[in-house]
């Protein structure tokens, strides 16, 4: 049986390149008060590559986000720890669990569709990529919104900078990504094909004949943190679309790698 | 068509017990787990808990990690589930070296970051090892490192339903043909984090919950890990691996209603419900049994009760909720109970809904606490998270 194509419709992103987004279209001024800033852009990012692949809802959402919400966990932890005297606030508990911006999105796009989220350090965009390529696969869905998000805080930051672990190798600059893009069994006006995923370990065995983007290139344009790696992909879809096989290379570590092979739309 | 997909190995702890010979009698007797917290350093003294009644220490040696390294609550929980799993899966080092790991978390290691926060926020380097090990994914790299092998590791944060939906993308893998052997499930501690987000939302109860009762109020937290190992039929039948039960149903959608509350009818249950009975192909009258999601809050336990009645239009089957036994342990929950249902198919019984006393007319009337001798062919079991992310899983007897 020949397998389903999936194909990248389009996709939308913020990194340290691009500005706060402004999200009038979006939000109303009482709804963007109440939400993190990591929270707008997710509306942002996801309302307008959905907008761009011309869907209203879509079948599916996957998100990956290696430390989820950290700017509510750290409201709700400095209430607890006594760091401030400020009270404990409910919304900072709701809204500080990792599937908080999935399920928000679900309910602004009406999607009662499967919803997943995935939080595993380096590749957790990778993870939700993959499910969402097997969704479509599997005859699931036709398509679906496959998100990164990670935010910054002055705090974590100094924190991640006396562990020198994980976000700060290489790269001293921390930074930020949201990422939302559209995966679909539909060709039609498609950037790329999403080829495969992979998830394993150190050794993944490397085709050749790609143009390939490492981890590392990513954090140098972009700067680093766990999800770095979305925008990657989106730079690998450009190339793609220019007709040049790309393979997105996410060596996070020893134990945590991805794959991510990329084609010219139809069968360049 | 995809190979079936077979369970050959399980493991568990919680509040009810080690392993799963104590949780197996723990249920059949009817004893519940929950109660004050002696190993949390609580900051709230009035809810009972489903605490796993062991030190770090304790658990140290179980799991049989050295007593200087790294770790969290949550990945000492799931290497001693993943151990028992693993163990009666009768899996070589060969074969975990090719076997997936997914486990499902929230807090990841929000026991030590409570802990050591302001260590954390000082420029001083003490406990700055704990930093890294905040993140969810960290506790599963944890539990791979003790355990060995595995060719990839991943995990869902999907709250409450998190082992659920592990179990799920598991079950995705083997359908995909990208691995033949998965450990899934889930691992949860408690922790003051937990505790005081559940109490700032007023939905723990004083008292032991009483899930589908008229007087419920709340539900009380739990703690523990459990894992399943998924197999091929083919890779199954290569090892000549004995399988429990076979997973031959499953789904996952979303209510998209609320943050934290459950639409009117239970949407999201009864697509997730319905999703897994249609998958199996079977009718919602074979149905032999559902463990229900049933925390004890009062909006819960509602809109399941009318998903379930939107599910199983001709005929309830026995429904039960475990949470009083173990308290609701969150992320964990999905696996745990997942390893309730098989030892219930396996040994021919219901588990009790304890703390239930007198009928919500509102809410359909589960098994009494005392339990049922049943023989049970397909089992659903639920877990619904906040974010409105409802799974559902279905177990059949070979």
């Amino acid at each position: 049986m020949m397998e389903k194509k999936v194909y990248i419709k389009s996709f939308s992103r913020i990194s340290v390149l691009d500005g706060e987004p402004d999200c009038r279209a979006f939000l109303t001024p009482m709804e963007a008060r109440r939400m993190s800033r990591m929270m707008k852009r997710a509306v942002f990012v996801s309302m307008t590559a959905l907008q761009k692949a011309g869907i209203g809802s879509p079948d599916a959402i996957v998100t990956g986000t290696g430390l989820g919400c950290l700017e509510n966990t750290e409201a709700f932890l400095k209430s607890l720890t006594g760091v401030n005297d400020l009270p404990l606030r409910p919304t900072s508990f709701m809204q500080s669990t990792h599937n908080t911006i999935s399920s928000m999105i679900a309910i602004r796009t009406g999607c009662h569709g499967y919803n997943a989220t995935y939080s595993h350090l380096g590749t957790s965009f990778e993870s939700a990529m993959l499910d969402g390529l097997l969704q479509i696969r599997s005859g699931s869905a036709a398509n679906v919104l496959a998100c990164a998000f990670e935010e910054l805080t002055p705090d974590f930051s100094r924190m991640l900078e006396k562990t020198g672990f994980g976000p700060t190798v290489k790269d001293g600059r921390l930074s930020e990504t949201a990422v939302a893009m559209v995966l679909s069994s539909d060709p039609q006006n498609a950037i790329c094909e999403l080829s495969s995923v992979k998830l394993g370990r150190s050794g993944i065995p490397m085709p050749e004949g790609f143009r390939i983007i490492t981890r590392d290139d990513a954090i140098s344009s972009y700067g680093n943190n766990f999800s770095v790696s979305a925008l990657a992909v989106c730079d690998g879809a450009l190339a793609a679309a220019e007709g040049e096989k790309s393979l997105i290379y996410n060596n996070f570590s020893g134990y945590d790698q991805a794959l991510t092979i990329l084609l010219p739309p139809c069968g360049n | 068509m995809p190979d079936r997909i077979y369970i050959t190995g399980a493991g568990v702890i919680s509040a009810i017990g080690r392993d799963k010979d104590q949780s197996l009698r723990s249920l059949m007797e009817g004893r519940g787990g929950t109660g004050p917290l002696h190993i949390l350093d609580a900051s709230l003294k009035d809810y009972p808990c489903g605490e796993v009644p062991f030190t770090e220490g304790e658990l140290r040696k179980m799991a049989g990690i050295p007593d200087d390294g790294i770790t969290t609550r949550s990945a000492l929980l799931g290497t001693i589930a993943l151990k028992e799993a693993v163990l009666q899966a009768g899996l070589s080092a060969e074969d975990i070296g090719r076997a997936a790991l997914i486990s499902g978390s929230t807090v990841g290691g929000m026991d030590k970051s409570e802990r050591h926060y302001l260590d954390f926020l000082s420029p001083r380097d003490r406990n700055t090892g704990y930093i890294k090990v905040h993140d969810c994914g960290s506790t599963t790299e944890l539990i791979a490192g003790a355990v060995g092998g595995f060719s990839m590791a991943t995990t869902l944060s999907t709250a409450c339903s998190s082992a659920a939906n592990a179990i799920i993308f598991g079950a995705s893998l083997i359908n995909a043909g990208l691995a033949d052997i998965v450990a899934a499930g889930g691992t949860e501690c408690l922790s003051n984090f937990h505790l005081n987000g559940f109490a700032s939302l007023m939905i723990l109860d004083t008292a032991p919950c009483r899930p589908f009762d008229h007087g419920r109020n709340g539900l009380n937290l739990g703690e523990g890990a459990a894992f399943v190992i998924l197999e091929s039929g083919s890779s199954a039948k290569r090892r000549g691996a004995k399988a429990l039960a076979r997973l031959s149903g499953w789904h996952n959608a979303c209510d998209a209603f609320h943050q934290t509350a459950t639409s009117e009818n239970g949407d999201g249950p009864y697509l997730a419900m319905k999703g897994a009975i249609e998958m199996a192909g079977i009718s919602p009258r074979e149905i032999d049994y559902v463990n229900a999601h049933g925390t004890g809050t009062p909006n819960n336990d509602l809109t399941e009760s009318r998903a379930l009645k939107r599910v199983f239009t001709r005929k309830m089957p026995p429904v039960s909720s475990t949470k009083g036994f173990t308290g609701h342990t969150t992320s964990a929950s999905g696996s745990i109970e997942t390893v309730f249902c098989l030892l219930a198919m396996e040994h021919g019984f219901i588990p009790g809904n304890l703390g239930w006393t007198a009928s919500d007319p509102d809410c359909l009337t589960p098994v009494p606490p005392s339990g049922l001798k049943a023989d049970l062919r397909h089992v659903l079991c639920n877990s619904f998270g906040f974010g409105g992310n409802d799974s559902a899983l279905l177990l059949s007897r070979i």
